[in-house]
């Protein structure tokens, strides 16, 4: 009993799991590999942090302001509008004046935040 | 084609759109009064409850015209306007009111009213107003949030005191993690039977080894919701830290909102004749537990605000009582007790932390017993009306509370659960105790040497725990008509059930 219901839910993911055995297999096998063959020369520029080629600039535990926090939040905000607004662009002929309607609501509820951020000072850095 | 966006169908959720729109008029309002409203209590800051106040008397009156119409289920299934939803958005609406007409003086007294207070109570009570409506996973998950973000933020309101910080915090990332529980079981119970609709996952073929892990996992989310016992943890700290006046409208209204939700997806899930057994028996033992350990912690508090906590816990228990006799496999009673409680509970829980929160300022030196000492003379209609909420807190008649136990105990033994009911008895004697604790120190203690002089209430705060000590004592004399109602909108939104 207990097998056959194991068998007919998990059956299907059977690929899935190969799959992820697989992933990991090659993974380890990579790391294990490079490991043992690879030879390992080290000096002060090897060891440092990888920065895109770049001559390291500081340590990355920098402090840095807080208001980047802010306008991180309102981007992902005004970035989600454009989100709904570009499928509703392609298509907002067959929606017709109902659709324009629904869309300038939405519209004018994330103007109303876009108001409130920039009333409270949240646009401004200092 | 049919009607992308039917307009008809938007009268059915006017409440819930006049709520959000009241606001978001707040928040405006509040933007462009800032420049003039130096004089703290001058008139533009009095706008903002006003305008608060009366866009949930707006919301009340459309949902007024709207009661007692035939059940409709809108927008492609995804609401259901029934006259369960109905029972349910007034109940919290009627927290809402108490809360808005008791805070502006509270929050003048504490130097800290922001327009945004308001805003966010008003956002919180469109979400849950929507949640009770909820016919479909996705708005089922969308108003939780919806209403929880405004209630975490309204939990550390008092943002420069640690323990307020602290406790929203601990209500935030457990309530994160409810959150997560809710929304992968609600996933499963989609993946298991093919539909995302309440009303359809009830009758439709199901997966069952799928569909009962699905109904584990969102049963913890909305146990962690509303607080049942081994998902209780968050309740305490985010209770004691909130200010005192949302820590009643949190323990009113997110209770409410969770038990109409709760009700309704129980209801309907339990029609598969694979889970409502096993539903019924989880939920029982769950009943059991929390009405025990509610009320064996409430007991050795020092803190009233931390006792009314604990005693929110234990209410969640009574409440599981209703909702365990709708669902009894053999001969199911009705869950129409659970709402007759919840008007009763939300009466008397906000009339208690109204009385509190007009004791002193908020901290932990004017949440002791000690602070209650003598408050008969010093303030002798607060104490009476402290009285009233606790008498019916715990069970004793002429009140509301009384009636509530009683036919939640009487649906259990009729519905074959008579062991939870003498569980909810036993309970409720020791329960006993503790309110009447707080009784005996405000009746037969001397006033202490540090005792404040309790500041004048306001007249709002003064109206609602007045109106809400009426109403307990109203409704302990005539529980009939109320009893009719609840019957009635349970009938009315689920059959027989």
């Amino acid at each position: 009993m207990e097998a056959i219901l194991l068998e007919s839910v998990l059956a299907p993911y059977l690929p899935a799991f190969l799959y992820f055995a697989v992933v990991a297999a090659t993974a380890a096998g990579f790391l294990i590999a490079s490991r043992l063959l690879g030879p390992r020369r080290r000096d002060p520029l090897k060891l440092s942090t990888y920065e895109c080629g770049v001559p390291l600039l500081g340590g990355t535990r920098d402090r840095f302001s807080v208001k980047f926090y802010l306008v991180a939040i309102l981007f992902v905000l005004f970035d989600i509008e454009t989100v709904f607004l570009i499928p509703w662009a392609v298509e907002f002929r067959q929606f017709g004046w109902l659709g324009i309607l629904e869309m300038f609501i939405f519209l004018g509820i994330l103007i109303i935040g876009l108001v409130y951020a920039f009333k409270r000072g949240a646009l401004k850095w200092d | 084609m049919t009607n992308p966006f039917p307009l008809e169908e938007v009268r059915c959720i006017l409440p819930v759109l006049l709520l959000f729109a009241a606001a978001t008029a707040v928040l405006i309002a509040d933007l462009f009064l800032r420049g003039w409203n130096e004089p703290a209590s001058g008139p533009p800051k009095r706008l903002l409850p006003m305008l608060s106040i009366l866009g949930a008397g707006a919301a009340g009156f459309f949902l007024w015209r709207d009661w007692g119409s035939a059940p409709a289920v809108v927008f492609h299934g995804a609401l259901r306007a029934d006259a369960f939803a109905h029972a349910m958005t007034a109940i919290i609406l009627l927290g809402t009111l108490l809360t808005l007409v008791t805070t502006a003086a509270y929050l003048r007294r504490h130097g800290t009213e922001h327009g945004e207070f308001y805003a966010l109570i008003l956002y919180a009570a469109g979400g849950m107003a929507l949640f009770a409506a909820a016919n479909n996973l996705i708005v089922l998950f969308v108003s939780l949030e919806t209403f929880s973000l405004a209630v975490y933020i309204l939990a550390g309101y008092f943002r420069d005191e640690k323990r307020a910080v602290e406790g929203a915090l601990k209500y935030f990332i457990m309530g994160g993690l409810a959150s997560g529980f809710l929304l992968l079981g609600l996933a499963f119970l989609f993946g298991a039977s093919g539909t995302i609709r309440l009303d359809d996952l009830g009758r439709s073929p199901i997966d069952q080894p799928l569909f009962l892990a699905g109904l584990g996992l969102s049963m913890t989310g909305f146990g962690f919701k509303v607080g049942v016992f081994p998902f209780h943890s968050w309740i305490p700290d985010a209770y004691e830290g909130a200010p005192t006046l949302v820590t009643g409208f949190m323990s009113v209204t997110v209770k409410t909102a969770g038990f109409a939700a709760l009700v309704r997806f129980v209801l309907e899930l339990s029609r598969q004749a694979e889970a409502g057994p096993a539903l019924a028996q989880v939920l029982a033992w769950l009943s059991a537990g929390t009405m025990i350990f509610g009320n064996a912690v409430a007991l050795v508090q020092g803190s009233v605000k931390r006792m009314l906590a604990y005693s929110a816990i234990s209410h969640t228990g009574y409440l599981l009582i209703g909702l365990v006799a709708a669902i009894a496999p053999e001969r199911g009673g009705s869950s129409a007790p659970v709402v007759f409680y919840l008007l009763s509970y939300t009466l008397m829980t906000f009339g208690a932390f109204a009385v509190l929160g007009s004791i002193g300022q908020d901290g932990p030196e004017n949440e002791t017993f000690e602070a209650f000492h003598g408050l008969s003379q010093r303030r002798p209609l607060l104490a009476f009306a402290m009285l009233v909420f606790m008498i019916s807190l715990a069970g004793i008649p002429p009140t509301a509370g009384f009636w509530g136990k009683l036919y939640l105990f009487r649906e259990a033994v009729y519905a074959g659960y008579w062991p939870l009911a003498l569980v909810g008895i036993l309970t409720s004697i020791v329960s006993v105790y503790y309110y009447l604790r707080l009784v005996v120190v405000m009746y037969m203690q001397p006033a202490g040497e540090g005792a404040s002089a309790a500041p004048a209430p306001g007249w709002g705060a003064a109206l609602a725990t007045a109106a809400a000590a009426a109403a307990v004592i109203a409704i302990g004399f005539f529980p009939q008509t109320l009893l009719d109602q609840s019957v009635a909108s349970i009938q009315a939104a689920f059959g027989a059930r």
